[in-house]
């Protein structure tokens, strides 16, 4: 499979997302439960980046590439926003009742629980995070 | 994403049509906050036609259970499509949120 690119430049395209995944699947054969799952995670990331990596009258912007080596599919997400690596974020304690649950830091928890891998560089004033995922 | 809703027996069933995320959970919020806040229904969301939630989704369920529990009014899910359950057992919301 060639690298693909794709730009989103506002929360809203993550509309695109589904049909990213969508011409992906027609290529690579994968279930609609790992198709679920990849969207799941890529909403996550993206929401967080849209959310709390740019001032808010900034120009917001996210690139995302996807590449496939052997059986590992690889979503790498770049954004020049503030520096913020989500994965050193602490697990939510999903044990909680619900009275003490917080929605917040889910998102991550989500990406973790679904990816095989997930790991963060900083390069460049850029945040760069790795997702990768067995198909 | 659509929503129907229908008063089952006493019940408000809220038909869930389609994909909850980030961009229209708010709009999930919106139609549901009234029967929230007013009435004394229990309320269910039937989910058979939910194809796909995020977080954001997550959070007005969870709202939802909040503000009904308080006031002693129940709140269940019915008929959870296995990918949304599995999101579901996966952030232990399953455990809190009454699934029939």
């Amino acid at each position: 499979m060639e690298t693909k690119s794709y730009q989103f430049d506002d929360i809203s395209k993550i509309a695109e997302i589904p049909v990213i995944l969508e011409n992906l699947s027609d290529e690579l054969k994968l279930s609609s439960e790992l198709i679920f799952n990849i969207n799941l995670a890529l909403e996550e990331a993206m929401v967080n980046v849209f959310h709390y990596a740019y001032p808010d009258n900034a120009k917001k912007e996210v690139s995302m590439q996807i590449k496939l080596h052997g059986n590992q599919l690889y979503f790498i997400l770049t954004d020049s926003g503030v520096e913020f690596d989500p994965t050193k974020e602490g697990d939510v304690d999903i044990t909680l009742p619900a009275e003490e649950r917080r929605i917040g830091g889910l998102g991550i928890f989500l990406i973790k629980n679904i990816m095989n891998n997930v790991s963060y560089q900083r390069i460049d004033d850029r945040n760069i995070l790795t997702m990768e995922i067995d198909v | 994403m659509d929503i129907k809703i229908e008063n089952e027996n006493g019940s408000m069933v809220f038909y869930i049509n389609g994909r909850v995320d980030t961009t229209n959970s708010n709009e999930l919020e919106n139609i549901v906050k009234p029967y929230l806040e007013d009435g004394d229904n229990d309320i269910i969301f039937d989910c058979s036609d939910l194809t796909y939630i995020s977080s954001s989704g997550l959070r007005v369920f969870l709202y939802s259970f909040k503000v009904l529990s308080a006031k002693k009014r129940g709140f269940s899910l019915r008929n959870v499509l296995p990918d949304v359950l599995s999101v579901l057992n996966m952030t232990g919301f399953s455990k809190i949120l009454t699934i029939i």
